[in-house]
Order: C-alpha cells, then structure tokens, then sequence
C-alpha cells in the first residue's frame, strides 16, 4: 500500500465570475438579434460564402467522416470555381471544426450565419451536430444543404435538406433480399446506441426482416467509443443467428471482424455504408471477406458525375481513394451551386425552394433529384467484399469466407 | 467461461491504466489526466517503430519506452516545476489537462484526425480452442502480462530497496530526503513505470482494433480513475482487482443483463463498492486531526 500525500489546499479562487457571464448574455443576445446580412442578398454577389460545419477533430471514427466530406467540397468547390459553373461569382467555403460535440457544432452554426454571414451552410457531419447547429441558420433563412445524412432533419425547419438518402428507408428493402437470399430464418443485430441514425436505422431493419419471417434472436448495444466487441459478439455467438446485421460508425468495423474471427464467430454478416474504405479492408484483412453492404455511393459506378467525380479526387489527393463521405461533400456543394444558379441569387429562401425544386441533378451518387421530404432519390446498391475487393452482389453470386 | 475470459482480458487493460494512475497518486499525490494520452502515444510509438521497420520486439520495446519517456517528461517539465513552487492538487489537474490536449492536438495535428493502421504481424492474434471455450490469443496474451507485471511491480514495491524508498517518498518527501533517498529521482522512475504500464495497455489496444488515433485512449481515462477508485486509491494490488472487476461487472452485464447496460452497470458496482468501503476494496482509511 503506498499512502496518498497529505491533501493540499482546497480554497477556491474569490474572484467573481459575475462580468463574464455578463459578457457572455451579452454576446448570446446580440446572436440572436443581430440581422442575417448574408440571408437576404438579391443577385450573385463576387464571392458565394458558404460556411462548412464539419466533425474534424474529436471522436476519429467521426472525425474520418468530417475529414471526407472536407475533401469532397474543396474538390467540388475547385470544379464550380475553375468551370465557370456560376459566371464570375466565385464560391469561398469557410470550414469550422465541430469537434464532433454538439456545442461546438451549435456555435459554429451561429458564428458562420450571423458573424461570417455566410450565405449558406453546406455541412454538419452527422445527425447530432446538425440537430444541435440547424436551428440556428434555419432562424436566419440560411439553406443548409447537410452531405451526410440520418434522421432529424426537421431540425432545419425547412430550410435543410439533405444528399445522404434516407438511410432507414434505403437499407431495408435490401436487407430483406439479402436475406431471402441466403435463406435466413433468424438474425442478430449489433448497433451504436449512442447515434440516433443508427438506431434508428437498426430498427428500420429489424422491423423489415422480421416483416419479412426473419426472427430477432438478440440486439447487442455498443457505444461510438467503444473498441472491445468480445462480450456482444459472444453473447452473439451463443444465439447462433443466421445473419448479423451491422449498423455501427466505419472505423468500428475492423475491430468488430477481427475480434469476430478471434472468437471463430461463423455468421454472414450484412454490414452498413461504411464498411469498406481503403482502411478497413486494410486493416481487417480476410476477416471481412464475403460481407455483403448496401451503400449509398459506389466506386464502381460509371452514373452522374462519378467518374468526374473520382478523376478530379485522384488528381487531388493522389495517395487516397475516394469514399462515400467525400462524394457526399462533393455532391452537397454541387447540389447548392445547382440551386444557386436555378435561383439566379444567393437569397436564403429562394435558393431553398430552388433545392426543393431540384429533380434531375446528376452528381457522384448518380442521377437524382430531391424528394418532399427534403432528402434525396438514391435508392442504394448492394456491394460485397470477396477476396479483398469490393464487387457487386447478386443473389446467385456465392462467397466462402 | 467465455464471457469470464473477455472480462478478465477487458479488466486486464483498465487495470493496466488504473495502476499507472494509483502509482502516480499514490506516491506523487498528482491526479494525472494525462496518462490516457500517455496511453495512446505508446501506441503510436510502435507504431512508428514499426514502420521504420523494427521487428515486432523491437516496435513493442519502442512503445513501451515512448509511454515511459512521455510520462518523465511530465513529470519534468510540468509537475515537477508546479510541486516546486507550491502547486495545489487542482493546479496538478488543471496543469494534466492541459497537457492531455496538448499531446493530443500534436497526434491529432500530425495525422491529420486520421485513423491510422495499426501493425498486428508478430502478435499474438489467433485463437486456440480448448475444450469448448475458443480464446483470443491476444486475449491470453493481455491476462498473462497484466499478472507478471503487476505481481513484478508489488514484489518490487513490497521487497526490494526501490521499493522501500518510493515508499517512504509517498509518506514523506521530506523525511525521505533526510534519509538519503531522492525524491526527484523516485519520481522520475515512478512515472516511467506507470507511462510503460500505459503504453502496454495502448500497444494492445492498437493490435485488438489494428488502428489507432489520436483519441483511442481518451474514452479509457473515466474507467481508469474508477479503477483506482474503487480498489482503493494508491493500491497497486487493489488497482489490479478493481480492473478486473470492472472488467468483469461489464462483460456479465452485456451476457446476464443487458448490453445497455455495459457501462452504467460498471459505475453502478463502484458506487456500490465505494458507499460500502469509502476507502475502496483495498484502500486504507486516512484520519484527519484537526
């Protein structure tokens, strides 16, 4: 036993904290009553601001996202600027890291639309910074045009609207083919409580393949820090299911299939967009091998803009692939400039209707457009990983892991 | 069985953490928020090592040697200057804080917030069958260490001459000073044994998920103080029991329970333990005279 040291001093410093809280009503009034300068522009001014909320830094798993989504409008952004695509209005994004902390990405949101006045958002990486930064440009008529996307999109009041499809609509209908293809009468699922799209998402699924025969037989809970699966998969394990269906963030997955194989857990899994980034398959190795995932974007699409898109990401990132979240910042920034130019200005309501309007925008997912509900018409296709690569899936296609 | 080992294996790492951190209160009186950080900086230090194309010994050597080195330099430039002109205990964790962010931002800054690969080539990652039950070698691998080298640290603590003089530094860095033991000297090596039982930890962290971050240790700081809370704060041996324990309450609550409930039905056992036995499972009672 080795004894603690005598305690030190516990007095509390006496100087008041009265001024500073002050100061900081101060500052929160004048954000909510200073005019939006950026809103209610008329015509295309020199410079197009628009502000870029994105998880840069914080938790990596969602930080990796951020990160994406970042390359992917500055791509898009060299593209509409180098093109010409708005005459000789020039689009400047202005990047703020929200730290993946809903804080941060609610004061972000107040420092672009009311202090850098930007004229729209193109940004928030994931639903709880977006519900937490939305309401805040949504008050000041500043479209927001959100990459990736889950749930919770009424946050923007209108104002929002979102590439990402709905992802607890666009996994369902394929889970149940993926299924019905393997025969599957009973499934485990292994979700990140913690996240709300996910969640959300997991119970679209569950609610699909049960619909569909496909009996529950255990929900296994992990958090978005957590890196030890060991105790969920052997819970897992010892239900022997005939499928795992996945819906955790992507840098989860390597863990999840190496402790997986470890443990000699034998089950097809059907993971979530995501699962296979250059990393991943990196890092899992073998272990990922006959996964099946649906996913919103797809390398090996030759639709819309995509061989553009991946062309010009090559060009500027010569040692990195592209991935979903690139293409969804990619597709974001596009699809306000598309709106832009469909309005003939920067003004915050008319460029939302413009968005609202949109139906044939063709971008890195594919030809699209955007459905009443503010998200867009991509309805997925399912990939598989064999032999380390990703191809696509068909139901006659057979995979030994 | 199965869930008793992935809890064993699970508390083996927390408990690897808590007695750095116990270590370092113990004798320093510092309540370090560093040693997460420290934690991930051993990762990163075999990973470095590896790619410079050291064997897996050498890369293991490597990141065990960086948490050491990170922890001393701590201790040097930071706690050390702040315990000579009279720091406070909350100055310590304000002054640890600062330094967590600051050993974060620089990983964070020199990954660009990427996740990177972590090698598991040389380590233990396959799995042996026995009986019925199926186990991680890694899994083995983290039980066994987490053992030897915490039996190693209380046999050196309890009977080696190092040992009696990291003691009475912690009763008294004054009245060890008059008996010719160096208190700097004792602090330097303390630190350098929890930074190396962190970077244990981190390197087995990396090679269970094949990748680190910047942030991979920082979700493991909260369950470390619970850690060395719960065994009793200064313990090393009850450090190791409370790991264990934490380790084991979370994999039975996900088997028995509920996965919902992994980490409420952790902190639930400490308060449990600690309104029963304030001083922890191991801890001694302090008598304040006034």
């Amino acid at each position: 036993m080795i004894a603690p040291r005598s305690r030190g001093k516990r007095a509390l410093a006496g100087g008041s904290l009265r001024p500073l809280a002050a100061l900081c009503i101060a500052l929160a009034l004048s954000a909510c009553v200073a005019p939006s300068p950026g809103s209610d522009e008329e015509g295309m001014p020199e410079t197009i601001r628009v502000g870029a909320p994105l998880d840069l830094s914080g938790i990596a798993a969602i930080a990796g996202i951020g990160t994406g989504e970042k390359r992917g409008m500055e791509v898009a952004a060299a593209e509409i600027n180098e093109s010409g695509f708005l005459g000789d209005s020039k689009i400047e994004l202005e990047f703020a890291d929200t730290k993946a902390d809903k804080r941060d990405a609610a004061a972000a949101a107040i420092k672009l639309v009311q202090q850098d006045a930007v004229h729209a958002i193109v940004g928030f990486t994931l639903s709880p910074s977006f519900s937490a930064g939305a309401p805040a440009a949504a008050r000041a008529e500043t479209p927001i045009v959100v990459p990736v996307f889950g749930t919770g999109l009424e946050a923007g009041d209108g104002y929002a609207y979102g590439i990402y499809p709905n992802l607890p609509k666009m996994y369902p209908p394929h889970d149940v083919e993926i299924a019905e293809s393997l025969g599957a009468d009973t499934a485990a699922y292994l979700y990140d409580s913690d996240n709300p799209t996910a969640t959300a998402i997991t119970d679209a699924r569950r609610d699909a393949l049960e619909a569909a025969g496909v009996d529950t037989v255990t929900v296994q809970e992990v958090t978005s820090t957590t890196t030890d699966y060991r105790a969920q998969l052997t819970k897992i394990q010892q239900e022997d299911p005939d499928i795992l269906v996945v819906s955790v963030l992507p840098g989860q997955y390597p863990a999840i299939f190496l402790q997986r194989e470890e443990l000699s857990i034998d089950v097809q899994v059907i993971a979530s967009d995501g699962v296979a980034t250059r990393d991943s398959l990196e890092q899992a190795g073998d272990s990922m091998e006959c996964t099946v995932f649906t996913t919103a974007w797809s390398a090996l699409s030759d639709e819309g803009r995509n061989p553009t898109f991946i062309e010009s990401f090559q060009k500027a990132h010569p040692d990195l692939l592209p991935d979903s979240w690139a293409a969804a910042g990619y597709d974001a920034l596009w699809f306000y400039a598309h709106a832009v130019k469909k309005a003939g200005t920067v003004e915050g309501t008319a460029v939302r209707d413009a968005l609202a309007a949109t139906s044939d925008f063709s971008g890195a997912f594919g030809n699209y457009g955007m459905n009443q509900d503010g998200q867009t018409t991509i309805e997925g296709t399912v990939l598989m990983i064999r032999d380390g690569a990703v191809e696509s899936w068909s139901a006659d296609k057979s995979c030994k892991g | 069985m199965q869930q008793l080992i992935n809890g064993v294996a699970l508390g083996g790492t927390f408990a690897l953490l808590g007695v750095g951190l116990t270590l370092i209160w113990g004798v320093m009186g510092v309540l370090t928020f560093a040693q997460a950080q420290v934690l991930t900086w051993g990762g990163f230090g075999t990973l470095v090592a590896w790619e410079l194309g050291a064997s897996v010994w050498v890369a293991f050597g490597a990141g065990v040697l960086t948490g050491a080195v990170v922890c001393v330099l701590v201790e040097v430039t930071v706690i050390g200057p702040l315990r000579r002109r009279g720091g406070s205990e909350f100055s310590f964790v304000a002054a640890t804080m600062g330094v967590s962010v600051l050993l974060g931002f620089f990983l964070e800054w020199r990954t660009h917030a990427q996740t990177l690969t972590f090698p598991r080539e040389g380590f233990p990652t396959g799995s042996m069958r026995i009986g019925a039950l199926t186990l991680s070698e890694l899994q083995v691998a983290i039980i066994v260490i987490t053992i030897l080298v915490s039996a190693a640290l209380m046999a050196t603590l309890r009977w080696t001459r190092f040992g009696r003089d990291v003691r009475a530094v912690a009763e008294s860095r004054e009245v060890a000073s008059l008996l010719g033991v160096s208190p700097r000297a004792t602090y330097w090596v303390v630190s350098a044994i929890a930074g190396a039982l962190a970077a244990i930890a981190g390197i087995f962290q990396g090679v269970s998920n094949a990748n680190i971050s910047y942030s991979s240790g920082d979700h493991l700081l909260m369950i470390a103080f619970a850690v060395a809370v719960v065994g009793g704060i200064g313990s090393v041996g009850g450090a190791v029991v409370g790991g264990l324990a934490i380790g084991i309450v979370q994999v039975f609550a996900v088997a028995y329970v509920s996965s919902a409930f992994q980490q409420a039905a952790a902190f639930l056992a400490i308060l449990i333990v600690l309104v029963l036995r304030p001083q922890g499972l191991f801890g001694r009672e302090e008598t304040v005279r006034v």
